[in-house]
C-alpha cells in the first residue's frame, strides 16, 4: 500500500521532532458502499466543496470526491434529524462520499453517520463541508465500529456565521488506521464550535487526528476535547490548533488531549497549538498522557471491584462525559464498543 | 465474642525503609477500637496494609480475618470478605456517579445483584440519615466535593456496603461539629454486636459519641501502649510524650 504525507501542521515545528505530518497508507475506495440516509428528501446530487477545503491530503479528498457526492439544504428555522448508515461489508468493503451541508438561519440539523463493517480490509474517504448561517445550529455524532481491517479517513470543515453554533462528537473503536481532519472557521460574531472526540485503540491501531480552529468574529468560542485509551501497541497522534485571528476580540477557546495508556508499548504524540494575532482573547491547552493511577485502581478494588473493573471504570469515567453528548440512538452501542474493546485488550500490560 | 481480625508481628515497608516493626492486634466482633499516636507513626500504614494496599509489603508475620490468613489477598477479595476502609483522602472519579459506583460495589461485595428501586430507597435513607441532598446520588464519585463532603461520602459507601469491620482513618478531620455528630452517630448506628470498628482519630471530640473498647497508643511503628477508654483522657492530659521513651523514641 503506498504511503501519503496527511495531517501537516499549520505551523511548522523542528523537523528533527518528526511530527510536522503523518505518513500513513492510503488507497482509493474500490468497491464503496452507498450510504442509507433516514430522509433523502433534504439531499440533492452533487456538491462542491469550498475551494479552500483542504482535507487530510490533495489525495484523500480526491478519494472521497471518487464517490457519491450530495448537498443537503436544511430551510431557514426547520428542526432536522438525519441519520446517514454506512455498513462496508465484504460486498462493499469501501466507501467514498462528498456532501455539502447549508444549514440555513435558524435552522436546527441533528446529524448521525453510523459506520459499521466486518474486519476485512478496505478503504473509507468522506469530505464533508458544513456552512451554517446565522442563527443556525448543527449537532453532528459519528460512530465508527467493528471495522478492524479498515483504512478511515474523515475530512471536515464548517463555517459558522454570526450566533452560528457547530458540535462535532466523534468515537473511533475500529479501524485500523483512523485519520481525522477536522477545519472550522468562526466568522460571525458569537460563533461557536466544539470538537469532542474519544477513542479506544488497540492491537496496532493508528489514530491521527488533525482539529484547526480559526477565529475572526468577535467573541467566538470553540472547545476542542478528545479523550480515550491506549492499549497494545496502539498510536495516537493529536494535532490541534486554535488560532485567534486580528478582530476576533473577545474570543475564548481551549484545547485538551487527555490519554490513558494502559500498555508501555503505546506511543501518544500531542501538539496543542495556540496562535494569536488579538490582544483580547482567552486561549487554553491542555495534554495529559500516563498510566492509570494506581491509587485510584486500590481506592475501587477497596470497594469489592476486580482490578480489571477498577481499570475499566477509570477508562469508562474518562470517556463517559463524551458518550453522553453523543447522539442517544449510539450511545449503547458506543459504551458496548468500548467495554468490549477493554476487555478484548484486557489484563496486565 | 467471635474473633474478627489478628495480626501476628506484623512488619510492613515501603520501598526499603520498614514503618512498623512487629505489631500484634486482635480485634473481636462488637468491638471499637481506637488507635492513637503522633503523625508519621504508622497508624494509616496498618490500616492500609491490612486492605492489601500494593503500596505496602508485608515482610514479616501475618494478618487473619475469620480464621482465614488474608496475608497475600488481594484488595477486592478482603474487601468481599467484610473489610471496609474509609480513606483519610478519598479519590474522586468525574464520569462515574455515586450511584451508579455505590451499586456496583455492593453487588460486588455482597455477590448478589441490586435491584434498582430497593437500591434508590436504601442510597436516599443513608443521604438523608448523614443530612446530604438527595442530589449527590447523581453526582460524579467524590468529584468536587469538600473535604467534609469526602469523609461523609465514605460513610455513606460504609453504611451501604455494610462490612464486618469498618476501619476508619480520621474520618473526623475536617469536618465541622455538626459534621462529626451527624457522622459519629451514623457510625454508632452501623456499629453492632457482628461487626468491629478500628477508629484512628487524633481528636477527642468523636469519641464523645463513640465508646472504645480498647485504646492503641502507636509511635514509631510500634504498639507502646494499650488500655480501655481512660487511656484517651491520659493522651488528652499528657500528651505522647511520655509514650516516645516506651518505643525508644527520645
Amino acid at each position: 500500500m503506498e504511503l501519503e504525507k496527511v495531517n501537516r501542521l499549520p505551523m511548522p515545528t523542528w523537523r528533527y521532532l518528526k511530527t510536522n505530518d503523518s505518513q500513513l497508507p492510503f488507497a482509493m475506495p474500490a468497491r464503496p458502499a452507498k450510504a442509507v440516509w433516514s430522509d433523502a428528501s433534504y439531499l440533492t446530487a452533487g456538491a462542491a466543496l469550498p475551494e479552500n477545503f483542504e482535507g487530510a491530503s490533495p489525495a484523500w479528498k480526491d478519494a472521497a470526491a471518487s464517490g457519491e457526492a450530495y448537498t443537503v439544504r436544511i430551510p431557514a428555522d426547520e428542526k432536522v434529524l438525519l441519520r446517514a448508515d454506512i455498513v462496508m461489508d465484504a460486498a462493499s468493503p469501501d466507501y467514498a462520499g462528498t456532501y455539502v451541508f447549508r444549514v440555513e438561519k435558524g435552522a436546527e440539523l441533528r446529524l448521525v453517520w453510523s459506520w459499521k463493517g466486518g474486519g476485512e480490509a478496505g478503504v473509507c474517504a468522506l469530505a464533508a463541508a458544513y456552512e451554517l448561517e446565522e442563527g443556525a445550529v448543527l449537532h453532528v455524532s459519528a460512530a465508527e465500529e467493528g471495522l478492524s481491517g479498515k483504512l478511515l479517513c474523515t475530512q471536515r470543515a464548517a463555517r459558522a456565521a454570526a450566533g452560528a453554533r457547530a458540535d462535532f462528537v466523534s468515537a473511533d473503536l475500529g479501524g485500523q488506521t483512523v485519520i481525522t481532519h477536522s477545519r472550522g472557521w468562526l466568522e460571525g460574531k458569537g460563533a461557536v464550535m466544539h470538537e469532542y472526540g474519544l477513542y479506544a485503540a488497540g492491537g496496532r491501531q493508528v489514530l491521527d487526528l488533525f482539529y484547526h480552529i480559526d477565529h475572526t468574529g468577535e467573541e467566538t468560542e470553540s472547545d476542542i476535547e478528545v479523550k480515550g485509551a491506549l492499549s497494545g501497541e496502539a498510536k495516537k497522534v493529536f494535532r490541534s490548533t486554535i488560532d485567534f485571528k486580528r478582530g476576533c476580540s473577545g474570543a475564548e477557546g481551549s484545547e485538551g488531549d487527555y490519554a490513558i495508556q494502559l500498555d508501555p508499548r503505546t506511543k501518544n504524540i500531542s501538539l496543542p497549538l495556540l496562535l494569536c494575532t488579538e490582544d483580547n482573547v482567552s486561549g487554553n491547552h491542555a495534554s495529559s498522557a500516563g498510566q492509570i493511577d494506581p491509587g485510584t485502581v486500590y481506592y475501587l478494588m477497596s470497594r469489592g471491584l476486580t482490578k480489571e473493573e477498577a481499570r475499566r471504570i477509570v477508562v469508562e469515567s474518562l470517556i463517559r462525559p463524551l458518550i453522553d453528548r453523543l447522539d442517544e440512538s449510539l450511545r449503547e452501542d458506543v459504551l458496548a464498543g468500548v467495554r468490549a474493546k477493554l476487555d478484548a485488550e484486557g489484563g496486565e500490560p | 465474642m467471635s474473633e474478627l481480625l489478628r495480626i501476628e508481628n506484623l512488619h510492613v515497608s515501603v520501598g526499603e525503609k520498614e514503618l512498623l516493626h512487629g505489631l500484634d492486634l486482635t480485634v473481636r466482633a462488637g468491638e471499637v477500637h481506637v488507635i492513637m499516636g503522633v503523625n508519621g507513626a504508622g497508624k494509616s500504614t496498618l490500616l492500609h496494609a491490612i486492605m492489601g494496599n500494593p503500596a505496602y509489603t508485608v515482610t514479616e508475620g501475618r494478618i487473619w480475618f475469620e480464621g482465614q490468613d488474608i496475608t497475600e489477598l488481594s484488595t477486592d477479595k478482603r474487601a468481599r470478605l467484610g473489610l471496609f476502609l474509609s480513606f483519610q483522602a478519598p479519590i474522586s472519579v468525574a464520569g462515574i456517579s455515586m450511584e451508579n459506583f455505590i451499586r456496583t460495589a455492593k453487588t460486588a461485595v455482597s455477590g448478589q445483584q441490586q435491584r434498582l428501586f430497593p437500591f434508590k430507597r436504601l442510597l436516599k435513607a443513608r443521604l438523608q440519615d448523614l443530612a446530604m441532598d438527595p442530589s449527590y446520588a447523581e453526582r460524579y464519585l467524590n468529584d468536587g466535593f469538600s473535604g467534609g463532603e469526602r469523609k461523609k461520602s465514605e460513610i455513606l459507601q460504609m453504611r451501604i456496603l455494610d462490612p464486618k469491620l469498618a476501619m476508619l482513618d480520621e474520618t473526623d478531620s475536617g469536618l465541622d461539629v455538626d459534621a462529626v455528630r451527624i457522622v459519629s452517630k451514623n457510625i454508632s448506628d452501623f456499629h453492632n454486636e457482628t461487626n468491629a470498628v478500628i477508629l484512628i482519630t487524633h481528636l477527642n471530640q468523636i469519641l464523645k459519641f463513640i465508646r472504645p473498647d480498647h485504646v492503641h497508643i502507636l509511635i514509631g511503628g510500634r504498639i507502646v501502649k494499650e488500655g480501655g477508654p481512660e487511656l484517651v483522657d491520659e493522651v488528652e492530659a499528657n500528651g505522647f510524650d511520655a509514650y516516645r521513651s516506651l518505643a525508644g523514641e527520645a
